[in-house]
């Protein structure tokens, strides 16, 4: 049986990863910031997955995917929590609108 | 020749970076978190593809039933009064767009450059040569490297959601300015 080669597979992952820094570096607001970060996360779980096809015995990529699974739902919890607090205090979440660190 | 498993690659991949495409360039945040969606779905199909049965359903329960209802929610709890609170306005394209081909382009170019490393395309990996033996699940490797090779990480892990958890809660108990 043939299988996709790992280059192809990280050549994705690659491409996730551009799309992922796009969204970071142009949108506005603060959560589709987090939106890329997320796409960010799953090119690097992608990444991983892909190498531990070729470990049968000890699928150590997968066990990591899984690791980085949860420190992207923390992230995810942690930074909501940040935005909607500097929405409560700023009335926006539009990042060019939060540019003071004293509140 | 491809087979379908190949095939079934290559139209999920197409899936994924178009749903990323979608997600770059539309404004509305409600179709972005769609987007979001569609992506992470090929994703985890994608997983299904390479072997990866536990990560894939992991990547279903954490991320489309998990982080993206969190998004969502945080999308919904941060609108505005002002009307136009769903839409996100691109800044920086010029130089934004000019880092991200630079970073794609060089990080294809160093794959490409290192592919002749990487294990040959036509020979079956591992985990296809255990799958083709017959009945085939990774759960049980994933468990047994959780609790014994990886137990420390692992119980961190669950520190360290216990502790990101308490301080979201702290974070948005706090007072609004007057």
């Amino acid at each position: 049986m043939m299988e996709a080669p790992l280059l192809h597979v990280l050549l994705l992952a690659a491409i996730l990863f551009g799309l992922g820094v796009a969204v970071v570096l142009t949108k506005r607001h603060a959560i589709a910031v987090l939106m890329g970060i997320e796409l960010i996360f799953n090119a690097a779980n992608l990444n991983l997955v892909a190498f531990s096809r070729h470990d049968p015995n000890l699928i150590q990529g997968q066990v990591f995917a899984l690791f980085v699974m949860l420190i992207a739902a923390v992230e995810a919890a942690v930074a909501l929590a940040i935005v909607l607090q500097a929405f409560k205090w700023f009335r926006t979440a539009r990042l060019e609108n939060i540019n003071q660190l004293k509140g | 020749m491809l087979s379908l498993p190949t095939l079934l690659f290559y139209l999920f991949a197409a899936l994924a970076v178009g749903a990323g495409l979608w997600l770059v360039f539309s404004k509305n945040l409600l179709h972005m978190a769609f987007a979001l969606l569609l992506c992470l779905l090929a994703v985890a199909a994608i997983y299904v593809l390479l072997f990866a049965d536990f990560v894939a359903v992991t990547q279903l329960m954490i991320y489309v039933g998990g982080v993206l209802v969190l998004i969502v929610f945080g999308l919904m709890l941060s609108s505005s009064t002002e009307g136009d609170f769903l839409l996100s306005g691109n800044a920086n394209t010029v130089w934004a767009a000019a880092v991200v081909i630079g970073v794609v382009a060089g990080l294809g170019g160093l794959l490409l450059k290192t592919a002749s490393a990487f294990p040959a395309a036509d020979q079956p990996s591992g985990l296809a040569q255990t799958a083709a033996t017959g009945k085939f699940t990774t759960l049980y490797t994933v468990g047994q490297e959780l609790v014994l090779r990886y137990v420390l990480p692992f119980e961190i892990a669950s520190v360290l959601l216990l502790v990101a958890l308490v301080g979201a809660a702290a974070i948005t108990k706090q007072t609004a300015r007057k």
